[in-house]
């Protein structure tokens, strides 16, 4: 692991050779930039107010610098004492990695009123830069704005000159330099913005903006000369240890192997799944309101840390509170795993924060207490946080961080219960994601409710194929044999085909 | 180009304690630099008094241009009397720059 707390390889096998590039640690960038930014080249990153490109720039500078590459961070826009006080709030020591000559701050806020008197160029910029970049040996630099420099100069002929100038000498110095910008206006048709475009060789651009009611931020590689990339927009957040990219284009590559099958809880059930739920699996369970989701999930949860097993319960439905002494009554007794630790509960409305801030949330909690099982109770509530994708994208991106982590994944659905029919994912494909799915639903027989588990699939398992029928009895779920009776599976609980 | 009234400034010179500090940041012998040399030489031609002038070339010292916030050059920093100010160009505009440095406040 390098101190970024990343794996240290980047490893794409597939990967024809490609320009050389850079590492940024940026969590999830090198991946959609399929190696990192282009070594010695310009890249610009161009954004609006609050999209996070002074992040980004500083990110870069930062861990270049943690990686023992010596950077420049040029800051137009805030004081250095300013900025090492925000870093300091991500986790970022800036000040030691200066003392050790690693990084510099240049701040440097020209007045205002730029007064004028005859002929000038950014030459001098440049003197300090090379100055400054021969004395740390420094290959890698950031500038934070490429706006307040260009102001500085009267016209956008004059700008794109002094920009030319710019890129032209980091160019022949071979830096790889990283130069963010205000988005360009539309109403401008050729700015000095365009032609910081056209000058870079990778092109980056952050937008925060508002969807569904909820504050979002995406991120879009607009192009990369000389290397492909993944060219969707991306989620990130910015939080805690910085910028947080969640892609998804590399998922499968880093998955753990499905291991031993572990005990649902009940031996009946275990039986019917061929031996029990494969350890860092990922398992959907899927069935209508009230068909015994949530007391299959506990179940599974109160065996595994009675074996001593870590836990995480991440529950949109209800409170911690609410669910236990549900499931107290029914004598399954998480209390004294919460109380000793090796049961920890997420309990989250889905509407209280968009899709990638909760998924973050979850996500630094399964780094911190590396749970063996995470349960989620249930993700059809995710399509509360935002739109179907959203909810899709979290989905993958739980059950991914779950399978390259060893992690078991166990999710339940609230579906209209018929195993062809799940609407609220499948249409996504969810189903094709798990490793083992598993239906839960009612069934009119006669003049009672029955309920019925289905083992729809489990992959490598010799699963049963039929439907059994089961009761939630005080001691918790009872399995009662294969469903014989002349009722219609596939019922919901009004006697409706589904 | 005419001088300002000289009498009038030299009076205000001579009650100042100290005589104005200038720097001129220049980038070795590139075509902007070598006009703002000379005409400061020019302009020094219209002031009377002591004034306290230095050049310094970007290319040998970066620390001190860092530190006075250059990044466009030739400037021309107004170190003393206060406020200092900057001013960018190769000081081709003689008739301003004496005007700003006879001012306390930069004219617009």
């Amino acid at each position: 692991m390098s101190q970024h707390g990343h794996p240290k390889h980047f490893s794409n096998p597939d990967r024809i050779r490609s320009i050389p590039k850079v590492l940024t640690h940026i969590h999830g960038l090198d991946e959609i930039l399929e190696g990192g930014l282009p070594e010695g080249q310009i890249t610009a990153v161009v954004g609006g107010p609050g999209a996070g490109k002074t992040v980004i720039g500083l990110e870069f500078a930062y861990r270049s610098a943690l990686d023992g590459e010596p950077c420049i961070f040029a800051s137009f826009e805030e004081r250095a004492p300013e900025l090492r006080r925000n870093a300091l709030a991500m986790g970022w020591d800036l000040q030691r990695l200066e003392d050790t000559g690693k990084l510099f701050l240049i701040d440097s806020r020209p007045g205002p009123d730029v007064i004028r008197a005859g002929e000038y160029n950014l030459n001098g910029l440049l003197a300090i830069l090379e100055g400054k970049s021969e004395a740390m040996h420094a290959r890698r630099l950031v500038i934070d704005s490429m706006d307040v420099i260009l102001r500085i100069f009267e016209d956008p002929i004059r700008q794109q000159d002094q920009l030319y100038q710019l890129t032209e000498w980091l160019n022949k110095k071979a830096i790889s330099a990283v130069l963010t910008a205000r988005m360009i206006s539309e109403a401008n048709e050729f700015t000095s913005h365009r032609f910081l475009e056209f000058a870079a060789d990778c092109l980056i651009k952050m937008d925060a903006r508002v969807d569904g009611q909820i504050a979002t931020r995406r991120l879009r590689v607009a192009k990369y000369r000389g290397s492909s990339f993944g060219s969707n927009e991306y989620p990130y957040i910015i939080s805690q240890g910085g910028l947080f990219l969640l892609p998804i284009s590399t998922m499968g590559l880093k998955h753990a192997a499905l291991r031993e099958p572990l005990s649902s809880g009940s031996p009946e059930i275990d039986e019917i799944l061929g031996g029990g739920y494969r350890r860092a699996s990922s398992i959907l369970v899927t069935g209508g309101a009230g068909t015994g989701k949530t007391t299959l999930l506990s179940t599974f949860a109160e065996t595994a840390c009675r074996r001593g097993e870590k836990v995480l319960f991440v529950n949109f439905e209800e409170s911690a509170e609410a669910m236990m002494s549900a499931m107290a009554s029914i004598n399954i007794d998480l209390a004294p795993f919460l109380r000793a630790g090796s049961l920890q509960m997420i309990t989250a409305m889905p509407e209280s924060m968009g899709a990638e801030k909760h998924f973050f949330h979850v996500f630094q909690v399964i780094e911190k207490f590396a749970p063996d099982h995470v349960l989620v109770d249930a993700v059809s509530a995710t399509l509360r946080m935002g739109s179907p994708q959203a909810a899709f994208e979290y989905l993958m991106r739980l059950v991914n961080i779950c399978k390259e982590r060893g992690i078991t994944s166990l999710m339940s659905n609230q579906g209209n219960g018929n195993a062809i029919n799940m609407k609220p994912i499948s249409n996504l494909g969810i189903s094709s994601l798990v490793d083992a799915l598993l239906l839960m639903q009612y069934v009119r027989k006669d003049a009672e409710i029955g309920r019925l588990l289905l083992i729809v699939k489990s992959r490598g398992m010799a699963h049963s194929n039929q439907y059994h029928e089961f009761k939630i009895t005080d001691q918790g779920i009872v399995l009662l044999g294969p469903f014989e009776g002349r009722g219609h599976p596939g019922s919901d609980l009004n006697g409706e085909a589904i | 180009m005419k001088a300002l009234d000289k009498n009038n400034a030299g009076q205000q010179r001579a009650s100042r304690s100290q005589p104005p500090h200038l720097i001129l940041f220049v980038v070795g012998n590139e075509p902007n630099s070598l006009q703002a040399r000379q005409n400061m030489e020019h302009l020094f031609e219209s002031i009377d008094g002591p004034v306290e002038y230095e050049i310094i070339d970007v290319l040998e010292n970066f620390q001190t241009a860092l530190s006075y916030n250059i990044l466009a050059t030739p400037a021309l920093v107004r170190v003393y009397p206060a406020p200092q100010l900057t001013i960018l160009g190769n000081m081709s505009d003689t008739k301003r720059i004496l005007m700003l440095l006879d001012c306390q406040e930069p004219a617009r």
